[in-house]
């Protein structure tokens, strides 16, 4: 069994963001890059599957800044192969990324594709669906739970309102992953570091980039600060009345 | 004739129809369903007025059904069995309910000489010789009411020998006597966490009614329940036990008594005894049958055996020893090899097993594998267990194992700590721990907070802060600020109060900000070696860019890793907690304290600062400075602190402790504290913070000024104390403060 993780990097919502001179892209000066939370949970099912059947797991990313850290961690996780894919790939949207990762994909000829289900800097669709269809391979998405055997794997697929199915679906397959099995797992420092002296990052090219298939960004605006709210003053039953009186004004009762 | 037994009968029916309502009935009503005139039911009325706590509420009668329940009739053989069966519960217990008493005394009433004259003389005996405790007599009242009515309880609960009392609620279903002890038990369910609970009445220490009311399971379902619980009641498949005793003393004496109803005597030929029971779970028996030391011998079945040996072992006993199979050098050698390598490690092997450890642990009493037990464990070549046991992560790194120590092991840094760090690595976090650790190594701080953000907490102070990279000049002091004076709202605080008082000893000292890091000791202490590693040699090279005389630090943790482990990273620097620094300044500081802050005051000593380096005169010099301040000490001071429950990653671990332990120690502490600074003294106004101050009515600010303070020295504590005032009963109107904060207020104009 050979799984492939796909992770990428998104910009790190503990900073605050803002838009550069051109108003179509974030400012990058104080922008951090941290894996994206749903990727990690790929990653975390990758290793639950090896944990559980043996698997050759390869984590493949765009080599942006940060990124040797996030491969290394998936090293000391239990990752067999990490892989860097150069390129200008820093801000592209999911096409183009899609684009400049199925050849690779296809060399490497995995069993199962993983990646996260979605990113906070997704624009133009979620990854797994546009790959998927570059790869001709069938695509789940919202997984949040995933079972192997011989020649299909069993996901478990979330749907709004609390209902689940669970579906065989045929390899070679993409999977987008909401949640693995166990959350994330812990990786001592002392086992990246370990990780890092002893793990080699394979370097690829990547072929020519196609940036048109993706949505054209005309602009970016910040979210607007409004004064619209209202305080309501007063004891609690003089806040309690004032609030009927305006969710009837709104309709809301 | 007839008319007498009608009204005998109609007086009956009267009492049923008064206990047997909650809002109570009208004289008409009462009439109307005894079918009599309004004054006959009148009549009735007064005169079960006369035998019955009748209750009169406007124009309703009722009885309250706490109070009486109802009215039985007895024959004096049965008069006599009940005086027996409470005779036989008085027996074993220390108090006596002053309800028992009455019970015997009705009974008495009831009963017919002779019996009578003689219930009468044992009641007076037992009164002479039993205390009676009202308190206790309160709490078995509102228990009853509780199970009677279906209303939930919040009970204050201590277990035998364990000092942390836990607060919780409780659904009464039934009381049982214990079957081998004297207690009786309280069977109900804890509805926070819908799990079984099973109290013993004796433990409870307070009882008050909710307003929530629950549903009683059916009978059958209770005992369902309890029969995976625990073994006094009677399961379906029963398990044979059989015990020999030889010794012909000790035979007589397990003869003399029924212990089970269930059990039978064999005769042996040599004057012993087989004593046989059929039970459903035979590990009820295991403490009476250890109890009995070497004079009981099991027979059947093997398991129990194996209990009681398991049992022995663990509790130190006669059974501990290793095993004599040759083993390959398994991960318990290599532990304990690893144990030894440290500083001071190899005191490990003088360990005399006296379990003062596990004793002063605030939270050993919780921990499956105790760190005396961790000991016994390794020397048993079974360290295994111990790791998959979650129990390390109670350690709170407070080093009041190693204080207490006789044999000087160093058990905090070496058996807590190496086991953390093998737990880390194999991965086995709690979660809440992972998310600090990740957070301190990516943002450099477990906050998770911006690093750029560090120094926001100086925003808006003038003359600004200076910051070390914008000042480009060598200063005096360097004051490493620490994670939680950076970030967190409360212990911001006591940051900006540290600041006005540099200002105000006008000291020369620049911060780093946003090129501070954690110091990493508690996580360090929390297993993550690497981490601190790394965090540490960020500090260092900040520090190293910059000149200045010494670093004074407001974080205990920052202060003991840059004094005591930073060195042996090659990053070495003089070092001061700020009360060391403030007390080394105490000559121009005080002649600035001319406020009289007028307050009973105790201090709580930080793990880091008092036990692990000895600074405990320091923060008491400069409380005792201020003006009008009564100081005095918590039942655990100095060295003998009680932690707040935040070292060695204590801080990020609060929800999977109060999991487990369903307490926390923060709230112990403001016990201590309501306690040592008195009962009866009102709000100081002026020290009030402004928020506090605002919610309490205006009239309230003429009240006496006499506050009870309970002054912090650690950016962890304030917060957690404070959070721990609004759980403690009493501890309202405690204020907690860092003693900069007290030290600032006292020099206010």
């Amino acid at each position: 069994m050979k799984i492939l993780v796909f992770v990428k990097l998104v910009p790190d919502l503990v900073e605050e963001l803002e838009i550069d001179e051109s108003g179509k892209a974030l400012d990058t000066t104080w922008l951090r890059m941290i894996i994206n939370e749903f990727d990690d949970h790929a990653l975390e099912q990758a290793m639950l599957l090896k944990d559980e059947h043996g698997a050759h797991v390869t984590v493949l990313s765009p080599d942006v800044a940060d990124v040797d850290d996030v491969l290394y961690t998936a090293a000391a996780k239990g990752a067999d192969q990490l892989v860097k894919i150069r390129g200008d790939l820093e801000g592209a949207d999911n096409h183009t990324l899609a684009g400049a990762i199925a050849p690779f994909v296809q060399e490497l000829a995995p069993d199962l594709v993983l990646t996260g289900v979605q990113a906070n800097n997704d624009l133009d669709g979620a990854l797994g669906p546009i790959l998927s269809e570059t790869l001709g391979m069938p695509y789940v998405g919202y997984v949040a739970g995933v079972a192997l055997s011989e020649a299909t794997v069993t996901a478990r697929k979330e749907y709004p309102g609390g209902l689940a199915a669970e579906m065989d679906v045929a390899l070679p397959a993409v999977l987008g992953i909401q949640a693995a099995d166990q959350p994330p797992r812990y990786v001592a420092v002392s086992k990246v570091r370990m990780a890092m002296k002893s793990t080699d990052i394979e370097e690829r090219e990547a072929a020519e980039l196609d940036a048109s298939a993706g949505a054209p960004i005309e602009r970016m605006f910040q979210p607007e600060a409004t004064e619209r709210a209202t305080m309501l003053e007063g004891d609690e039953d003089e806040v309690a009345e004032a609030l009927i009186d305006l969710l009837r004004e709104l309709g809301a009762m | 004739m007839s008319r007498a037994m009608s009204r005998a009968s109609r007086l009956h029916r009267l009492e049923e129809l008064l206990i047997g309502t909650s809002k109570g009935y009208t004289l008409r009503e009462l009439a109307e369903k005894l079918d009599v005139h309004r004054t006959t039911a009148w009549r009735d009325l007064n005169e079960l007025s006369r035998e019955a706590p009748v209750q009169q509420e406007g124009h309703r009668y009722l009885i309250d059904r706490k109070d009486y329940i109802s009215s039985i009739r007895l024959t004096s053989g049965e008069a006599l069995m009940l005086y027996l069966a409470l005779r036989r519960l008085l027996r074993q217990r220390s108090h006596l309910p002053p309800m028992m008493l009455m019970a015997l005394e009705k009974l008495s009433l009831a009963m017919k000489d002779p019996s009578a004259a003689q219930l009468t003389d044992l009641l007076e005996s037992l009164k002479s010789e039993m205390p009676s405790n009202p308190e206790r007599a309160r709490i078995w009242e509102t228990l009853i009411q509780a199970w009677i009515e279906r209303i939930t309880l919040r009970v204050s609960y201590q277990e035998m020998g364990h000092s942390v009392v836990d607060e919780m609620k409780i659904q009464p279903f039934l009381f049982e006597p214990a079957v081998l002890s004297g207690g009786v038990y309280l069977v109900g369910r804890n509805p926070c966490h819908d799990a079984l609970k099973i109290l013993k009445v004796d433990h409870i220490l307070r009882a008050t009614l909710t307003t929530e009311r629950f549903e009683r399971p059916c009978n059958t379902t209770i005992d369902e329940m309890l029969r995976r619980y625990w073994a006094i009641w009677y399961g379906e498949e029963l398990t044979e036990v059989r015990l020999r005793f030889s010794d012909p003393i000790v035979s007589r004496r397990v003869r003399r008594t029924v212990w089970l109803p269930s059990q039978k005597v064999i005769e042996l030929p040599d004057g012993g005894i087989e004593w046989v029971v059929e039970v459903p779970d035979v590990f009820e028996l295991v403490p009476w049958i250890r109890g009995w030391g070497p004079d009981c011998e099991i027979v059947s079945p093997p398991e129990l055996q194996e209990q009681i040996e398991k049992a022995e072992y663990e509790f130190g006993g006669v059974t501990m020893t290793t095993t004599d199979v040759p083993r390959t050098r398994s991960f318990t050698d290599q532990f304990y090899a690893s144990v030894q390598e440290i500083t001071e490690g190899e005191r490990i092997k003088t360990c005399l097993q006296c379990s003062s450890c596990s004793g002063i642990c605030p939270l050993g009493f919780w921990m499956e594998y105790h760190p005396r037990m961790m000991i016994t464990a390794i020397r048993a070549g079974m360290f295994d267990p111990v790791m998959e046991s979650d129990s390390v992560w109670m350690c709170v790194s407070c080093f009041a194992c190693t204080e207490v120590c006789p044999a000087k092991i160093p058990i905090t840094e070496g058996l807590m700590t190496r086991t953390k760090e093998e737990m880390l690595l194999a991965g086995a976090v709690p979660r809440e721990l992972q998310d600090a650790l990740e957070n301190s190594q990516r943002y450099g701080n477990p906050l998770g907070e911006s690093a750029r953000k560090r120094a926001n907490w100086a925003r808006g102070i003038e003359p600004a802060i200076p910051l070390m990279a914008k000042e480009k000049r060598a200063v005096d002091v360097l004051w490493f600020v620490g994670d939680y004076s950076s970030y967190h709202p409360r212990s911001q605080v006591s940051a900006r109060a540290f600041a006005q008082l540099l200002r105000a000893l006008d000291v020369d000292f620049g911060i780093l900000g946003p090129e501070e890091v954690s110091d990493g000791d508690s996580q360090r202490l929390a297993g993550e070696r690497g981490l601190f590693e790394i965090l540490a040699e960020k500090n260092g090279k900040a520090f190293a860019k910059y000149q200045f005389n010494e670093i004074v630090t407001t974080d205990p943790h920052a202060y003991n890793a840059i004094k005591n482990e930073y060195p042996a990273l090659g990053i070495s620097y003089p070092v001061k907690h700020y009360t060391q620094f403030l007390a080394e300044n105490l000559d121009t500081l005080e002649p600035l304290l001319t406020k009289s802050v007028n307050a009973t005051i105790t201090f709580h000593d930080p793990c880091y600062l008092g036990r692990v380096n000895g600074v405990y005169d320091e923060p008491r010099e400069l409380l005792k400075a201020i003006p009008g301040v009564e100081f005095v000490e918590m039942t655990h001071n100095r060295e003998n602190s009680l932690c707040c429950g935040g070292g060695g990653g204590g801080m990020w671990l609060d929800g999977f402790t109060w999991e487990k332990t369903q307490s926390r120690l923060s709230e112990w502490r403001v016990r201590e504290a309501v306690h040592a600074s008195g009962a009866d003294i009102d709000v100081l106004r002026p020290l009030v913070p402004e928020k506090k101050r605002r919610r309490t009515a205006p009239e309230a600010e003429e009240a006496r000024e006499v506050a009870r303070i309970l002054a912090v020295a650690c950016p962890y504590e304030a917060p957690r104390f404070e959070d721990a005032t609004k759980m403690v009963a009493d501890a309202g109107q405690l204020l907690v403060m860092d003693v900069a904060e007290l030290l600032v207020e006292a020099m206010a104009a």
